[in-house]
């Protein structure tokens, strides 16, 4: 009995794992390539007139996006995890050279939350209102293996260019919303959260592309040897000591493997451009995590507020 | 409806004993009633498996409807091409070296029979594990190979695996003479059966999965 209940179980997870690209490429074939190849929309064209019109300043100095992108716990870009979002709002709050964004879903190449109307949506529904009544309900771990498979979409040599593509797509329509102006050099940070992390490398490829100055700031994140590292400014990673999720990353990824000399990962390490920062004992959740602003360091600050003083000296040395 | 079950259950033996490298697998099959149909069978299992995979790369190329269709019929005939032409390369090696005539068939047999763990083929489409589980499983049909080399062609175990590495060599090096002008040829062919040029290199064409490429370049 348990043995069929586990090949069951088995057989469902390989079955998800096989379909978790079906969705980007459906988006790509069916409309993705002809948005690429369109270009810049006339509906973009309008948020951008209305950005501008929005913001009369004839500053043409390059402006600084702060782009937030969820972990794996996420259900839409709107519906995070109840812990991410007073760590958000000290982003918007501390960053005051930044724009701060937490618009975009990460883990779907047309920004749609999973409760948007798709073919498992009520599934997805009932969970979520599951994990409302009980945050740690069992059930709600479905969402994080959905999401998880999409990270290993983003990271696939093969599916990636196109769920990157669909990602990088609204990352820039929502820095468009926010003001950007089309092939102006401004710079964007990344930060990717947990699987966001990975995300955020995928899309950056495409970013840097359209002439944006890329960098990416990693909490806990299980990044892979993505070719953006060749591409990106710079990439931070902030980590637990007691993090095994973000530690998976190097084992997982062979890339990662101190023996791929030539791998992405190694080559932008051997160039300096990537930075790992121990934030201290961090677990990745439950508790004394990166979003914990109940426990405390020795030094009297929380767990979260020492994320959030170690990204401000990051990205604003000198305030 | 009489001999479907029985069909199966000899099919999935055939499996198994593929899987566990049984020396006797070959023999064994050649005594069932329906031998043709059983490894008929293990290698059309193996190329459904491999064209859901395909399907991927058809679907990542924009193609659907009936050029969908189409695109699966043509990559599936390339398969089949490609595994004939292994076995015409092992049977003449084979019959060379061997010094003994061994009929086609019973060759083709052993070669549709090693196509056994290409059953998981569909897996190739995971995530990022697919790439690595999709060269295990070249492997693991080269061990597969290896193994039923050996008993067709009466060899020990290591000028068996001689001939195998011996006919790979070949078929590497056929494939990179020709692989230009088949390479051409299969673009124009799906391009004109699809409607659009296709995003896969030669090598993509040669390596016995002709259209999961490694890497898909939008």
């Amino acid at each position: 009995m348990i043995g069929d209940l586990f090949i069951l179980l088995l057989a469902l997870l390989v079955a998800a794992l096989v379909l978790a690209p079906l969705e980007s490429l459906r988006w790509w074939a069916t409309q993705g390539a002809e948005q690429i190849e369109a270009g810049t929309e006339p509906s973009e064209l309008r948020e951008l007139a209305d950005a501008a019109e929005a913001d009369p300043s004839e500053d043409s100095a390059p402006r600084k996006y702060l782009v937030y992108l969820s972990g794996i716990g996420a259900i839409g870009a709107s519906d995070v995890p109840q812990e991410e979002v007073p760590f958000v709002q000290d982003l918007h709050d501390r960053l005051e050279r930044f724009t701060v964004l937490d618009d975009v879903f990460p883990y779907a190449v047309d920004n749609r939350g999973l409760t948007a109307e798709r073919f498992l949506g009520r599934l997805w529904r009932w969970l979520d209102r599951v994990r409302m009544k009980n945050p740690n309900a069992a059930l709600a771990v479905l969402i994080n293996l959905r999401n998880v498979a999409q990270l290993f979409v983003c990271a696939d040599r093969r599916y990636g260019p196109t769920y990157n593509l669909g990602t990088a797509r609204e990352i820039h329509k929502s820095l468009v919303r926010h003001g950007h102006r089309p092939g102006s050099p401004d710079e964007v940070v990344l930060f990717g959260w947990s699987g966001g992390g990975q995300i955020a490398l995928g899309a950056a490829w495409y970013l840097q592309a359209l002439g944006l100055r890329v960098s990416v700031l990693s909490l806990g994140g299980m990044l892979s040897d993505d070719i953006a590292l060749a591409r990106i400014e710079h990439l931070w990673h902030l980590y637990g000591t007691k993090d095994p999720l973000q530690a998976s990353g190097k084992v997982m990824f062979a890339g990662r493997w101190p023996i791929a000399k030539a791998s992405p990962w190694n080559v932008a390490l051997s160039e300096g451009k990537i930075t790992m920062v121990e934030l201290g004992p961090y677990r990745h959740n439950v508790k004394q995590h990166y979003f914990d602003y109940d426990s405390t360091l020795p030094d009297g600050r929380s767990y979260a507020g020492n994320v959030i003083d170690t990204v401000e000296s990051i990205l604003e040395p000198s305030s | 409806m009489y001999y479907v079950g029985p069909y199966f259950d000899r099919l999935f033996e055939l499996i198994a004993r593929t899987y566990r490298l049984d020396p006797a697998a070959l023999t064994w099959v050649r005594d069932q009633p329906y031998s043709i149909a059983l490894t008929a069978g293990v290698a059309l299992l193996a190329g459904i498996s491999v064209m859901f995979g395909h399907a991927v790369v058809l679907l990542l190329n924009r193609i659907t409807g009936w050029r969908f269709a189409m695109g699966l019929l043509v990559s599936a005939v390339w398969l089949v091409l490609l595994h004939v032409l292994e076995s015409v390369v092992l049977w003449g090696l084979g019959s060379w070296l061997g010094g003994q005539p061994v009929p086609y068939l019973t060759v083709l047999t052993g070669v549709l029979v090693a196509t056994a763990p290409q059953i998981w083929g569909f897996l190739v489409l995971i995530p990022y594990l697919g790439t690595a589980i999709g060269r295990f499983l070249s492997a693991w049909s080269a061990v597969c190979l290896w193994a039923v080399t050996a008993t067709t062609f009466g060899f020990g175990r290591w000028p068996a695996l001689a001939l195998v590495g011996v006919s790979w060599v070949v078929m590497h090096l056929v494939s990179l003479i020709v692989s230009p002008w088949i390479s051409k040829a299969l673009s124009q062919l799906f391009e004109r059966v699809a409607g659009r040029p296709f995003w896969v290199s030669g090598a993509d064409v040669l390596n016995g999965r002709p259209l999961v490429t490694n890497e898909v370049q939008p």
